[in-house]
């Protein structure tokens, strides 16, 4: 048990610090929720009733979706954007998707490299595209859910304050819908670049996201 | 549970509604509120009334409510559309426009004789509203 939890400790304390979050995140919002509410002449609902709202579920999703696109634009651009004397991206001669032989790819897999791996033909092209894949589905599917449930919570605000509701394709194209994208995307974007320039000059001891405290700060491609 | 937020607030009425298909049992009782308000005689629409739009009615204390409501009310027309989002609702009936909220007690009227101003402003009614 206690080798379990060390060798899964980031993806459990983090797995343990979202749940806490999202509970928090609920408290608060679910008050400030009926604030609003009876702010504008509304009634107040239950927290059960909030928890399945659109106006909690836009607020969520909005969030995850902005993270996604985080991942996939880092895991997509460091392929062919580096930034010398970063820890996270690869040094100038390894630009590209790289070779077989690098990649570990068909001929070149090893005993344990993964089954789509060493096939080749369809499934490793898969495999080889599939944590940018995933990132973008998921990223797809979390701004789909902000634009449903977020269409439902700017209705029901609209109508609450005697004005015209919108049809999907009107609030997929208003400035509440791309302001709410978009505020999220311009703090991902920051930190990302920040990041990549801060990770140069700067050092974490320890830390596989930052080189060794005495490495150079053109050391591109080093951790520890 | 709450059945109104059952009904409305969920992300499931987000997608159906997005699907197009309303809830049509919300939609049949919005749309009998907001005709009976607009074919009851004045004291009985006073009783459908939510409690801020009254309190806006008779807000000078000098006239009660049916009174004031049969100076301010729009003549009565016949309720043609119907959108839900939420607890909350808007009726359509010739010209004129009604505002609704599902209170625990059930739908009452939020605002009555209401006239679109245009696009990103709210209405202006003579009952209630903003």
């Amino acid at each position: 048990m206690r080798k379990f939890l060390r060798d899964n400790g980031l993806s459990l304390g983090f797995g343990l610090l979202f749940l806490l979050a999202l509970a928090g995140q609920a408290l608060a919002g679910h008050t400030d929720f009926n604030d609003r509410q009876l702010q504008d002449g509304g009634s107040p609902v239950g927290f059960g009733d909030y928890l399945t709202s659109s106006d909690f579920l836009v607020d969520v999703a909005e969030n995850w979706q902005s993270e996604y696109l985080q991942f996939l634009l880092y895991v997509v651009a460091t392929v062919y954007l580096i930034q010398r004397g970063s820890p996270e991206s690869k040094p100038s001669s390894r630009i590209g998707r790289e070779s077989d032989r690098d990649q570990l790819v068909g001929a070149h897999a090893r005993a344990r490299s993964p089954k789509w791996a060493k096939t080749g033909g369809w499934r490793t092209a898969v495999f080889s595209r599939s944590l940018g894949l995933v990132m973008g589905l998921l990223f797809l599917a979390t701004w789909g859910i902000q634009s449903v449930a977020g269409l439902a919570a700017y209705n029901s605000d609209q109508l609450l304050s005697f004005g015209d509701p919108v049809d999907w394709l009107g609030y997929v194209g208003s400035a509440e819908f791309w302001n709410r994208s978009l505020q999220n995307w311009q703090s991902e974007f920051l930190a990302l670049g920040s990041m990549a320039v801060l990770s140069v000059y700067l050092r974490q001891r320890g830390s596989p996201e930052s080189k060794p405290v005495g490495a150079p700060h053109t050391a591109t491609d080093e951790t520890g | 549970m709450d059945s109104r937020v059952a009904k409305a607030l969920g992300a499931g009425a987000a997608v159906a509604a997005l699907l197009g298909g309303c809830d049509s049992a919300a939609d049949s009782v919005v749309r009998d509120t907001a005709q009976r308000f607009l074919t009851a005689d004045p004291a009985t629409a006073c009783t459908m009334l939510a409690v801020r739009a009254m309190e806006d009615l008779t807000r000078h204390g000098r006239e009660a409510c049916p009174d004031a409501l049969t100076e301010a009310r729009a003549p009565g027309g016949t309720v043609s559309e119907v959108a839900i989002w939420g607890a909350d609702a808007q009726a359509k009936a010739g010209a004129e426009t009604l505002f609704l909220h599902e209170y625990e007690d059930g739908w009452r009227i939020t605002a009555g004789g209401c006239q679109s101003r245009g696009p990103d402003v709210p209405y202006a009614c003579l009952v209630g509203g903003p």
